[in-house]
């Protein structure tokens, strides 16, 4: 009797919750900000809210509902939002923020993302992205061989379904700490939508306030395979004398800080790839196999170096040669400020070292 | 038996580095605080090897007998008091700080009294078992978590969102002098071994504790860790905005093949374990100490009066603790915290030495 009023008390406290069913809950899927043509209310909040089936079906299952509305702060817009749906809003399945790509032109820096980090159920692995045209198109976009609301653009950015090297990864813990790091600047991805599905092939470059550049896909897929590392890229060759592409296999590279001519820092960059030809106009067996892939180590470089100076030129930094920089020499602070002076004058020095390791099924 | 002092000191330390240690340190990190987690260790580890090894020869006595054998009563008394009330303060903004995250993190509607008063509920009943069955209770409770726990940071550590540039950015500010905040921090987390004070009770047969210098080794690695992984996943600036850091840190790890993606939900059950495990260890010392006072009064015994004393003192700290809880806030729960730990080491200093001038002051008797 003792244990059963012990119980009961205790059953007693558990009543308080605010616990509310699966069916009077909306999940949010994905949330996209974009600016807003009022000016009072900047931001333009769209949620696409998923609507529960019960068979999973490609294509079928993916049933959305976008809501948006413009409002001066992210609180507000979700507050209002609330007004127009008839279920709890609930964000802690959001795995996909999308901002517009107007707004990362004009600001998008730690004032943005605040809701986002501080709101607990928005997970600090979620993807981000900018949208182009607008947040909200991308959105309103629902693929043919999507099972669940926003899942293609999950599987995306996973590198689960689809392992692209165009597809740059980026997730808002780790934009909140490139905002503010010293020597690694932010960047996002942009997602273009198409008819029926998305082109994932850019990525945008910030300083720490906005969009300092757009990459093409080409600068890009490079972009990619030096801050990432990935492996699954190819390489195409293409010049008078040979014509051919490479499956990479293996990818690494390594670099140091040459500062022995103070007038002149130099930054040498070994890179290693391995690889197997993949599509090739002229026969690789009794050819000079050498010789074709120093003409690949010339392009390749060629391409790398084309890459960093161009995010030298506009002073940024997303690589973090700048925090490798802090990180390998041992003066505090001191070095932050040597760094700015050398890197607008570094000097680039790219060695490829490209390992042909066969020439895939035929000669 | 003595393998249970490491599992009372590793509690502690896990509690300490995980909870407080981060926000404290993270505010000085480029004040000293990395030196401190060297000093912190060191500092430790000396007094631990003072207290164990003066403890150890009143064997099988916990702290109040060899007051009250040694001392008199006026003296006794209040410093019992005092080590009952720090040993429970301590379980207690354990368990407060837990009940933040949990209100924060898993039920954001429910008001914090609620998890508060649970918590205090299952602390309170740990707490009044006898002496050998919450060593027991740490034992089994630390098997099931550590390795769990083990691995989501050997994740951390792996994942290829950990940026090792930051952490050897930081390295730059180590040679800096501490401050006595960070440095009386680090101490803290190693000053696990002080619950020996009661726990010497079940420690009948043991003539020294070995490996005893796996003790500063282990607080300077979980303070290395507690420190660096946040800093190599948030960023050495970054880490600046967040509150809770180790789960803002949990947070940002992810487990893309195991059964949850989120680690963070890993971290907090792991964690809701431990600090359960802390509070129920310092309350258990702390009620002890202070039913210690009252004259005949016999441990470890299933009598009335041998355990309504506790019950007593916990029921008093316990409603202590929902009441504070609710009233603090969280940015005065870090203030208190740290003013805590900053009077919390020389207290403990206070105990050890005059523990180790017992033992000597015995010897000549």
């Amino acid at each position: 009797m003792k244990h059963v009023l012990v119980w009961l008390s205790v059953l007693y406290l558990l009543t308080g919750c605010g616990f509310k069913d699966i069916d009077k809950r909306y999940l949010v899927m994905a949330i996209g900000v974009d600016k807003s043509e009022i000016k009072e209310k900047p931001y333009h909040v769209s949620l696409k809210l998923a609507i529960p089936t019960s068979q999973i079906q490609p294509g079928q299952s993916n049933t959305f509902h976008l809501i948006s509305d413009d409002a001066s702060t992210m609180t507000e817009a979700v507050r209002h939002l609330k007004s127009k749906v008839d279920k709890e809003l609930d964000f802690s399945q959001t795995k996909m923020i999308v901002f517009g790509k107007k707004l990362g032109e004009e600001r998008l820096d730690k004032v943005t993302i605040d809701w986002f980090l501080r709101r607990p159920e928005i997970q600090g692995i979620a993807f981000m992205a900018l949208g182009y045209p607008s947040a909200e198109q991308v959105l309103n976009v629902r693929p043919k061989s999507e099972r669940l609301p926003a899942d293609s653009l999950i599987m995306s950015f996973d590198q689960e379904g689809t392992e692209s090297s165009y597809i740059v990864t980026e997730f808002l813990f780790d934009f909140h700490r490139r905002l503010s790091e010293k020597g690694l600047d932010p960047y996002l991805p942009i997602i273009r939508p198409l008819k029926d599905t998305y082109l994932i092939d850019q990525v945008a470059i910030f300083d720490k306030e906005k969009i300092k550049a757009i990459l093409n896909p080409e600068e890009t897929r490079i972009f990619n395979e030096l801050s990432k590392k990935i492996r699954n890229f190819d390489i195409e060759t293409k010049t008078d004398k040979a014509q051919f592409a490479l499956n990479v296999s293996s990818f690494g590279y390594s670099y140091d800080f040459d500062e022995r001519n103070d007038s002149a820092p130099k930054l040498t960059m070994n890179v290693r790839i391995r690889g197997i030809s993949e599509e090739s106009k002229q026969s690789f067996y009794h050819s000079q196999w050498n010789r074709y892939k120093e003409e690949a180590e010339t392009e390749t470089a060629k391409r790398y170096l084309h890459v960093l100076r161009k995010l030298q030129s506009l002073k940024v930094d997303p690589i973090g040669f700048g925090l490798r920089y802090r990180a390998t020499h041992y003066h505090g602070d001191k070095d932050w400020e040597k760094w700015k002076d050398i890197y607008p004058r570094l000097d680039w020095n790219i060695k490829v070292n490209i390992d042909l390791i066969g020439s895939g099924g035929v000669k | 038996m003595s393998r249970y002092f490491f599992y009372f000191v590793t509690l502690s330390m896990l509690i300490n580095a995980i909870l407080f240690v981060p926000r404290i340190l993270m505010d000085e990190r480029y004040d000293g605080a990395i030196l401190s987690m060297i000093l912190g260790p060191i500092i430790g580890g000396i007094f631990m090897y003072i207290f164990t090894s003066s403890m150890l020869k009143f064997r099988g006595q916990g702290l109040p007998e060899i007051l009250k054998q040694s001392l008199p009563k006026t003296i006794s008394i209040p410093l019992l008091l005092l080590l009952g009330s720090v040993s429970f303060i301590s379980g207690a903004l354990v368990l407060i700080n837990y009940s933040f995250i949990v209100s924060r993190y898993l039920i954001p509607k429910t008001p914090i009294y609620i998890p508060l008063i649970l918590f205090v509920m299952v602390a309170s009943f740990g707490a009044l078992q006898s002496t050998k069955t919450v060593l027991y209770s740490t034992e089994l409770i630390l098997v099931l978590s550590l390795p769990l726990l083990l691995f989501s940071i050997f994740k951390a550590y792996t994942n290829q969102n950990m940026n090792f540039d930051e952490v050897r950015a930081m390295i730059d500010y180590t040679w800096i002098l501490p401050s006595w905040k960070s440095l009386s921090v680090s101490t803290y987390a190693v000053t696990g071994y002080i619950s020996l004070a009661i726990f010497n009770r079940a420690f009948t047969g043991v003539q020294t504790i070995q490996h005893r210098w796996a003790v500063p080794c282990l607080g300077f690695c979980i303070l290395l860790t507690a420190f660096f992984v946040p800093i190599g996943i948030l960023g050495t600036d970054g880490v600046n905005d967040y509150i809770f850091t180790w789960v803002a840190t949990a947070d940002a790890v992810r487990m893309k093949y195991a059964f949850i993606e989120r680690v963070v939900y890993i971290f907090l059950l792991i964690y809701l374990g431990i600090s359960y495990l802390f509070a129920m260890t310092t309350w258990h010392v702390g009620s002890e100490m202070i039913s210690g006072c009252l004259p005949g009064h016999h441990a470890n015994t299933s009598a009335v009066n041998s355990v309504l004393p506790n019950a007593i003192c916990c029921a008093v700290f316990g409603i202590g603790t929902v009441i504070v809880g609710n009233w603090l806030g969280e940015d005065d729960l870090f203030t208190v915290s740290s003013y805590w730990m900053m009077i919390r080491s020389p207290i403990d200093i206070v105990i050890v030495l005059s523990v180790f001038m017992l033992s000597k002051w015995r010897k000549t008797l």
